[in-house]
């Protein structure tokens, strides 16, 4: 084999493997952060919300069947149309988050446990109706119902709170970049394709001292192809941005009051990551062009060489 | 080192580094086969004592290869109701009340223990706390009590003298009480009324009332509510309705304790601070018009029972009602918090605790003269909750006679005589 030969041979491996694995690398370090988006939208926001709402909803009702018993109208008003709204509401919120929650089973079971505890509230609530003529024993129903909702670590506001912290480590860990993604994008993705651009530049270089072409076209769009790289890179950065965005918004104190309203800013926030996200399906695209454009460039030099004698 | 030899080296390691991975990712698999099935459990405890249960719970996955899933709730009424009726019950469930273990059985929903529960190990716990329930004709054994609490006692700090206690328990004012407990809230009374039937009229009576056989509004029945009533004073009465049980006690060891006694099941010394400090003295001493020389005690029992019937669960429902598995139990619950006391005779009260208050508990629960099961546990979910409640309206107004209560409740205990699926037991005492 002629030097020329086993030279382009070696260069020819050393592009197809370095290929490969920036490729690999850049489609695991944009896979890492896009998934994120879907999982954050779909799965963590409407789990942390119900779980909110149905907290919030549960105060609301106590302070409502309160209001409702402690006033001039309950013998007509009952406990009142928003004392059952917000019951309503908060079994609702909990049934959906028994469904949704992403705390595992052990929130999974946590949740069934406030189900069923909402259920004995109600009706220690229903009691203190019952008894409102009898002032001792209708306020004794509804310090009760207050236990039941808010006293140490059995208490259902405790549970919720519990659940909400398991859910709330599943939402840092989604919307944090983490050392791993800090690693491949800062170091991992540049040096792979600088290294990828500077052999693509050398072999041109090569090509046209040794066969005096000018340029070969197959290695130079191969080489404008990895400045995609680059918009890539910005995708990520915007994505990450709104992943850090939707976590502060779900961070808020208030989110169970407007749950309708917190869902739509994270939706908002979060809308223009997915067709973004579904970019990665664009990198195995180009690393395939890409490898063939640098076959295409190479081999038939390397056939040149085939009928040569020694 | 010559080349040839280097690459004999770099492959042996090579070689050396697969075999060790290929170890691994076999041994790993070889545990997955290992387990030999999983069996879901459903209990009330949680905290410390979820920790506690759930050791035992891992000592039996150790030794038997069988996984189990364990599920603590204080709202296992109703967690359990709704799993049962979307057809997915646990595999066994603890349950703390005789009456929905009678229900439960009485529905068809529990795997008889007979062929489960060794004849040997079942004899070690006497009847009470292996309740039979006929079913289609046939008695048998639906539930073994693995825990168990003596209720009759009263409660004080130990500093103080016996000799001074009777004449404490005769104001009312010294007595700590507190109804507030979430959704079963007014139990605490219950277990009052309760104990004063059974210091004042004996095991038969109470006997008869807590399988449904004595009305309400029995004249032995409206003593006990008055007495009760009467002890406490309107005063009092009222500052129970609105006192949580688990705060009831905590004035018992101040300076200048507001409260000095408390009747209260053995469970609540671990909410004491500090729990060294609590004594007790049988209630029969110390309750209004009892009879001072009643032997008689009630006690509580959380009762295992059996929704499925598959190997493993037989396996695991043998283990909870061995002495060994209690034995594991004792052995790892945190001492002077929650410690679990036992029916089964084969544990002894030296390996139940070696602190001589928890002793005394323990000997009660295996010498008493007679033992009474907790009535209002025994009794259908209806009538319990109806008792509760008729407890607390009582406490708001103790000055009314509580005949008009008591028919009430009369009444619901007719109406649940004609309800199917609403069975009582037919003996708490033994």
């Amino acid at each position: 084999m002629s030097g020329t030969r086993a030279f382009l041979v070696r260069r020819l491996t050393a592009l197809l493997v370095v290929s490969a694995v920036a490729v690999a690398a850049l489609l695991g370090a944009y896979y890492g952060v896009s998934r994120n988006s879907r999982a954050v939208t779909e799965r963590s926001t409407p789990a942390i919300l119900q779980v909110a709402a149905a907290a919030t909803a549960l105060q609301r009702s106590y302070d409502e069947a309160k209001g409702s018993l402690t006033g001039s109208t309950a013998d007509v008003e009952g406990l009142g149309e928003d004392y059952r709204k917000e019951l309503s509401a908060a079994g609702q919120s909990l049934a959906q988050a028994v469904k949704s929650t992403t705390g595992g089973e052990t929130a999974r079971q946590s949740l069934l446990t406030v189900a069923g505890l909402v259920s004995s509230y109600g009706d220690i609530v229903e009691q203190a109706y019952v008894h409102r003529a009898n002032e001792d024993l209708r306020d004794a129903y509804l310090s009760y119902a207050k236990t039941m909702l808010g006293r140490g670590d059995g208490a259902i506001t405790e549970r919720l709170a519990a659940v909400q912290r398991t859910q709330r480590a599943v939402l840092d860990g989604q919307t944090s970049f983490g050392w791993l993604l800090s690693f491949a994008w800062w170091v991992l993705v540049p040096v792979l394709f600088l290294t990828l651009a500077g052999l693509l530049v050398a072999t041109q270089r090569f090509i046209r001292r040794r066969f005096r072409r000018l340029v070969n076209p197959w290695l130079a769009t191969a080489t404008t192809l990895l400045l995609a790289v680059v918009p890539l890179a910005l995708f990520t950065y915007q994505t990450q941005e709104r992943l850090a965005s939707a976590r502060t918004t779900l961070s808020r104190e208030d989110i169970g009051r407007h749950s309708a309203r917190t869902a739509e800013e994270v939706a908002d926030t979060m809308r223009d990551t997915h067709w973004r996200a579904g970019a990665v399906g664009w990198i195995p695209l180009g690393g395939t062009v890409l490898t063939a454009l640098i076959l295409v460039g190479l081999q038939p030099r390397i056939d040149e060489y085939r009928f040569q004698p020694r | 080192m010559s080349a040839a030899a280097r690459s004999r080296n770099v492959t042996a390691a090579g070689l050396s580094l697969w075999l060790i991975v290929l170890a691994v990712v076999g041994a790993g698999d070889l545990g997955g086969r290992q387990s030999r099935g999983t069996v879901s459990v459903l209990a009330t405890w949680t905290g410390d004592e979820g920790d506690a249960f759930r050791y035992v719970l891992d000592d039996f996955s150790r030794s038997h290869r069988i996984h189990v899933d364990y599920q603590g709730t204080t709202a296992l009424r109703e967690v359990l109701s709704s799993e049962v009726d979307a057809g997915t019950p646990p595999d066994i469930a603890v349950l703390p009340s005789s009456g929905e273990l009678a229900a439960y059985a009485a529905a068809g929903r529990l795997t008889p223990l007979d062929g489960v529960v060794p004849a040997r190990q079942r004899a070690a716990y006497g009847r009470l706390w292996t309740p039979r329930v006929r079913v289609g004709g046939a008695a048998r054994t639906y539930g073994v009590a693995i825990k168990a609490d003596l209720k009759s006692i009263v409660w004080y700090d130990a500093r103080r003298r016996p000799g001074e206690l009777p004449a404490l328990a005769a104001d009312g004012r010294h007595w700590c009480v507190g109804m507030g407990g979430d959704a079963t809230s007014g139990w605490p009374g219950t277990d009052w009324i309760e104990d004063l039937l059974l210091q004042q009229q004996g095991e038969d009576v109470y006997q008869r009332w807590a399988t449904g056989r004595l009305a309400w509004d029995d004249p032995r029945m409206v003593r006990a509510w008055k007495s009760w009533g009467s002890l406490l004073g309107a005063a009092g009465a009222k500052r129970a309705l609105v006192t949580d049980f688990r705060e009831a006690g905590r004035g018992l060891f101040g300076a200048g304790p507001p409260c000095a006694l408390e009747h209260q099941g053995s469970f609540i010394r671990g909410g004491y601070h500090p729990p060294s400090r609590a004594d007790f003295a049988f209630s029969a001493k110390l309750l209004p018009d009892a009879d001072r020389r009643s032997t008689a005690r009630e006690v509580s029992g959380d009762f295992a029972a059996m929704f499925g019937d598959s190997p493993q669960a037989r396996e695991l429902m043998g283990y909870l009602a061995s002495d060994t598995a209690q034995r594991a139990w004792a052995k790892h619950s945190d001492n002077g918090r929650t410690r679990p006391f036992f029916a089964n005779r084969l544990v002894p009260a030296d390996v139940q605790s070696h602190d001589p208050v928890d002793r005394r508990i323990a000997d009660a629960l295996r010498d008493s003269g007679s033992l009474c099961l907790d009535a209002s546990d025994a009794m259908p979910t209806r009538m319990r909750l109806a008792f509760q409640r008729a407890v607390l309206e009582y406490l708001s107004d103790t000055r009314a006679n509580p005949t008009r209560l008591l028919r009430s409740l009369e009444r619901v205990r007719d109406g649940i005589r004609g309800e199917s699926g609403r069975p009582w037991l037919s003996t708490v005492c033994g």
